[in-house]
């Protein structure tokens, strides 16, 4: 078994991809990750359409909502749709916490309604949390 | 004064109109020289017919009425003019060349005449009666005219009532649109602002954690200062949010049991109390009819400045409630630093501090949003203290909230 974790992550700014990228546990695991910038190109990578036709079932998926052209709710539609992605854990991480975004997205079938960090305390927390998503490695 | 648009009023200083109707030409002349004077005017008529167009067409203090007529006999006339809504009302006198006689007579009064004069004429007479009817005219054109003055008096009132209660209400719609079009303005931009403060915030903080090594001391505490500025800020922005969130009723009234709120809050507390070894003790507190958020905010920010405002002793606060019959009475009772009666009604200002940010942190919206939350539940918040003597923080909250409240919210 490769050592090497597979995470989708879908998220249109530079720097929130830099800072969720940062939070992601660090130990001995390694981490490749596919950035898709806007709902469009997350489809493309769903469907295996373009660069992204070898794509590999993610270990994770990471969802933000307000995204452009095609937002994550109906990228949440789309993936759960699809047989062979349908047990991977599909976290949304959002920026405001919307109890109707909320509610909607756990209908969808999201995984975890999440906030984006504010603080250090705030990234250790989903640290933790995306932990219990990776895969483990002996 | 005479008004054009009311044809029919004339004005009392106008000439005065008497009808004289007979086919004698040289007693309508007659007529005309006893009565004529400077306030009557004398209309001639040879015959009903052209009596009865005149009396339709224009107004008279009254009519001389010569009995025999040809056409229409005077009689005749009289009851037409009797019989008509336009002229029912005008006096007649009826003018007889006949010896007196008792059927005529009783004919006459009984077809409305209201007098009658035997001729010959009697000048003297003739001008006494008939001044009698002009001055009986001049008094109701006179009440007429003031009737009509109050009538549209009336009308511009109540025209100007309509226009201004028009006018006020969409002032009211107007000013409720811009409020609520303020208020979402204030909720969204704060939304859009809090996303570009958090990435200042988290990449100061980063920075800070993580790369301070390379920074001079100069730059380090440069950083300190973007980051407690952004996290100010931060701080800031939440707190107008809740505080503009509450302006909009559109939560449900719900039974909150304050013991358990206040039990939660204190659990969020805890780490801060024991590192300054600080107690608060909680009475036991009723279940209320309210909005859950707005109760969990006001004792939040209550008992956060209970323990923040202690001063260099260990916060000691007591939470109680007093039922007072027909409403709760709660109190927020600390043994800080106290506040001056002259501050009492200042600090439920919004932005109002009594204290620089390095004494005491904070953006002068917690009390205002506990004013605005007690007070949008028809309670009274209030504070009783002094300089150095602890302060104790009151409110009260009906026990019913009125049905058609309750149903609006």
């Amino acid at each position: 078994m490769t050592s090497q974790s597979e995470i989708l992550l879908v998220e249109d700014n530079a720097a929130d991809v830099t800072l969720l990228r940062h939070c992601f546990p660090k130990t001995r695991q390694q981490y490749h990750f596919t950035i898709a910038v806007n709902g469009e190109e997350a489809s493309d990578y769903l469907f295996r359409r373009g660069t992204f036709s070898g794509r590999v079932v993610p270990h994770v998926i990471i969802l933000d909502l307000n995204l452009p052209r095609k937002n994550g709710k109906e990228v949440l539609s789309e993936i759960k749709a699809i047989p062979d992605l349908l047990k991977v854990p599909v976290l949304i991480i959002t920026g405001s916490n919307n109890p109707e975004d909320r509610r909607a997205c756990l209908e969808l079938g999201a995984t975890r309604f999440l906030i984006k960090p504010s603080s250090l305390e705030a990234m250790n927390a989903l640290s933790s949390v995306l932990t219990e998503y990776l895969p483990v490695y002996a | 004064m005479f008004n054009p648009g009311r044809g029919e009023i004339v004005t009392s200083k106008e000439k005065v109109r008497i009808l004289a109707v007979d086919d004698n030409a040289a007693n309508l002349l007659a007529l005309d020289r006893i009565l004529k004077g400077a306030d009557l005017e004398i209309v001639k008529a040879v015959s009903g017919t052209q009596a009865l167009n005149l009396v339709l067409e224009m107004e008279f203090a009254c009519v001389l009425l010569d009995v025999k007529i040809p056409d229409i006999d005077g009689f005749e006339l009289a009851r037409i003019i009797r019989g008509d809504e336009l002229t029912k009302f005008l006096p007649i006198i009826f003018l007889t060349g006949l010896r007196k006689d008792e059927t005529d007579i009783f004919r006459g009064y009984e077809l409305g005449a209201v007098d009658y004069l035997m001729k010959p004429l009697d000048p003297i007479i003739l001008r006494s009666k008939v001044s009698v009817f002009a001055d009986l005219f001049r008094k109701e054109v006179a009440r007429r005219q003031a009737v009509a003055e109050l009538q549209k008096s009336k009308e511009e009132l109540e025209l100007r009532v309509i226009e201004r209660t028009a006018e006020l209400r969409s002032q009211a719609e107007e000013l409720s649109r811009s409020n609520k079009e303020l208020g979402q303005f204030a909720f969204i931009s704060s939304h859009d602002l809090k996303e570009p403060l958090r990435m200042v915030s988290i990449y100061a903080q980063l920075l800070q954690a993580e790369h301070t090594a390379s920074l001079n001391e100069e730059g380090k505490s440069y950083l300190t200062y973007i980051v407690e500025g952004a996290t100010r800020m931060q701080r800031l922005i939440d707190d107008l949010l809740n505080y503009s969130h509450f302006g909009r009723l559109d939560e449900d009234l719900v039974d909150v049991d304050c013991s358990k709120v206040v039990e939660e809050i204190l659990m969020g507390f805890k780490p801060r109390l024991t590192k300054v070894g600080g107690e608060v003790s909680c009475g036991k507190l009723p279940v209320i009819q309210a909005r859950e958020v707005q109760v969990i905010q006001l004792f939040q920010n209550l008992v956060e400045n209970a323990i923040k405002f202690s001063g260099k002793a260990p916060p000691r606060v007591v939470i109680d409630a007093r039922d007072l019959g027909h409403e709760h009475q709660f109190s927020v009772k600390d043994s800080g630093i106290g506040i001056k009666p002259a501050y009492h009604a200042k600090i439920f200002d919004i932005f109002q501090r009594l204290h620089s940010r390095e004494e005491y942190p904070g953006t002068g919206i917690g009390l205002a949003l506990c004013k605005k939350i007690v007070e949008m539940n028809r309670g009274r918040l209030w504070v009783e203290s002094d300089e150095g003597k602890g302060a104790t923080f009151l409110f009260t909250l009906p026990k019913t909230v009125p049905k058609r409240e309750a149903k609006r919210a």
